[in-house]
């Protein structure tokens, strides 16, 4: 370019860096934090970006309180995207011995999010004593299971970005009424098509588990997206339950088709948390979870092939890491508990076969 | 560039060098061709509140020819019209809020929402343009020219990336899924430009001797470049450049 192209580009330039406008409200609505008065939330992480829920057409924001906080009157108080406004007010009292439906509205005015703030011991928190994996919401376009407390995970809302016009038997986890008793979960390794390629996640695995899915890591980091682990205050010895597994016809590996024969896998992991670790992500899996944190494994690294529903049994290993179980640790919470199944073993590093299919019924925690 | 593009493109510059060729010297109607390059982009009008900085532009090199015919109705006073292939584009990286962009895979998998980030966008055109302009004489060697023109779309780019900022799926209060440390998109817009365009151009010729002179225009495009269908970017977008030329009369 000559020195008159370089002027003229640059006189360009100028001339569009004045036409920036001015910065037009915000039109986000998100609650970013929620407080109560020091010690009251035992919440090790609250989901703040959970998404919206079908059966209380809301997005729900649970969090968990100190036994002994009186419910009936608390006065929370919101951080939100900045120039948002939240109805009731922040800071106002209200009685959450049932859910308070807040409303949070852009800065901007156009848009507003309905939020089901619940507050609740952990007390209540009990896990059901077997979870039959019998329901299943259509929340956002694909299933998400419930058993009682437990809200089941998957990366079904990871792989709805890249597959937006999916049905919900196309996810990667989804309900079928073919189980061993009535429902049961069916995983299954899926193609993400061209733009889970771009993200570079080629393949999904069917994945289902306990913790949490946190989407605003998808994209950039898919293994720290599956957080897992919820409170436990038992001291688990083994999980049962009843699958099937079939491994899919090509595996998928570093960008092509080998001969290799995929196999899922099952890990139930208890863990200690403290400030630094409240859960456990998708790296201590890949890492071979071997993390400092971990207190007990029960897994089936190798789930062999079964057409006809098969019972498993898996045992915790204490011994592998030498901790102990402290029954003060253990009463106050300290400790947490995920059970997590894949249709593919090599799923968080995007290998695995399309079409394995794993299919899980009556999961039951057995507590010493 | 494919195969129906360069057939088009071959077509043209063959109808531009015949025009070019078939010049006969007569009095009052004027042969000329001209060689140039434009500078501009295709800019929205006015810019829309979601671009809040340019981090960087470059023009780009658009290059165009024209073959053309005047007439000199009087001494002051004629009419010109041409035949010119060029490129119109830029490339460019912004920060933008709340940008309504869908991210699209070649598979034609696509995810839409609201970016708030850095975008990256290289945009070009190849244009078949019919120029028709008044032309006033002022002096012996300075000539202006004002009127329409209408462009054919005969290929054209629209693409990019988006990095370092966070998406809102299908809507501002969607699921937020962060792209950092390199974590990118791309977005592919080109087929959705319009076929045509139509917009204005004011000129001005100066003569060095005889045979050369050197040439000045803008043009201004008053038709958004996408299709009205084309719903993604919210806000229309216009060509604009300024081209500068060497020209050649016979």
């Amino acid at each position: 370019m000559t020195h008159k192209h370089i002027i003229l580009a640059s006189a360009v330039a100028l001339l569009m860096a004045g036409c920036i406008r001015e910065e037009a409200p915000n039109a986000e609505a998100d609650i970013t934090c929620c407080t109560l008065p020091e010690g009251y939330i035992l919440d090790k992480e609250i989901d703040y970006y959970a998404g919206y829920d079908n059966t209380i057409h809301a997005f729900p924001l649970d969090i968990t309180v100190r036994d002994g906080v009186g419910l009936t009157s608390l006065s929370p108080c919101f951080e939100l995207t900045p120039g948002a406004t939240i109805e009731p007010a922040s800071g106002s009292t209200h009685d959450f011995s049932s859910p308070v439906r807040y409303k949070v509205t852009s800065e901007d005015r156009k848009w507003s999010k309905e939020y089901s703030v619940c507050f609740h011991y952990r007390s209540q928190q009990d896990f059901p004593l077997v979870m039959h994996l019998d329901s299943a919401e259509t929340e956002s376009g694909f299933h998400t299971f419930h058993d009682g407390i437990i809200t089941w995970c998957s990366g079904n809302r990871g792989f709805r970005l890249v597959n937006t016009g999916a049905a919900p038997d196309m996810y990667p986890t989804v309900y079928s009424p073919d189980g061993y008793s009535n429902g049961c979960a069916v995983l299954t390794t899926r193609t993400t098509g061209s733009l889970g390629e771009m993200a570079g996640m080629p393949i999904a695995a069917g994945n289902l588990f306990i913790g949490t899915f946190d989407i605003l890591n998808a994209m950039k980091d898919a293994l720290a997206a599956t957080k897992f682990g919820t409170t436990y205050t038992h001291k688990p010895l083994a999980v049962e339950g009843w699958y099937k597994y079939t491994p899919g016809p090509k595996f998928y590996e570093d960008g092509q088709y080998t001969d290799r024969v995929d196999h899922g896998n099952m890990n139930a992991i208890f863990f200690e948390t403290d400030d630094n670790v409240k859960m456990l992500d998708g790296h201590a899996d890949t890492e071979g979870w071997n993390h400092p944190a971990m207190v007990a494994l029960a897994s089936m690294p190798e789930i062999p092939v079964a057409t006809e529903w098969t019972h498993f049994r898996l045992e915790f290993d204490y011994d592998r890491y030498g901790h102990g179980v402290d029954p003060d640790k253990l009463a106050a919470g300290r400790y947490s508990i995920s059970l997590i199944f894949s249709s593919s073993a090599g799923g968080g590093e995007f290998e695995g076969a399309p079409g394995s299919t794993l299919m899980l019924d009556e999961i039951r925690i057995i507590n010493e | 560039m494919n195969e129906v593009m360069k057939s088009r493109l071959f077509a043209a510059t063959i109808a531009i060098l015949a025009l070019a060729h078939c010049a006969p010297a007569q009095a009052e109607i004027h042969y000329d061709i001209r060689a140039g390059i434009g500078i501009g982009g295709i800019a929205p009008l006015p810019f829309p509140e979601e671009i809040r900085e340019i981090y960087s532009y470059s023009p780009g090199f658009q290059p165009s020819i024209q073959a053309g015919m005047s007439d000199m109705l009087s001494t002051k006073w004629g009419v010109r019209t041409a035949l010119r292939l060029e490129t119109k584009g830029m490339s460019t990286s912004a920060r933008v809020k709340n940008y309504s962009m869908s991210i699209t895979g070649d598979d034609g998998s696509s995810l839409y929402g609201f970016w708030t980030g850095d975008v990256d966008t290289d945009a070009r055109n190849f244009l078949l343009t019919v120029p028709v302009s008044a032309v006033y004489q002022i002096t012996d060697r300075l000539s202006l020219d004002f009127g329409p023109y209408l462009s054919l779309l005969l290929g054209g780019d629209f693409s990019g990336e988006v990095s370092d900022g966070y998406l809102r799926e299908g809507s501002p209060i969607g699921d937020k899924v962060v792209f950092e440390n390199g974590a990118t998109s791309s977005y592919d817009f080109s087929d959705s430009y319009s076929r045509c365009q139509f917009g204005l151009s004011l000129g001005a010729d100066y003569r060095i001797n005889d045979e050369w002179f050197v040439s000045a225009a803008l043009d201004w495009g008053l038709t958004d470049v996408f299709k009205s269908s084309f719903k993604t970017i919210t806000f229309d977008m216009y060509p604009i450049c300024v081209r500068l030329s060497v020209g050649y009369s016979f």
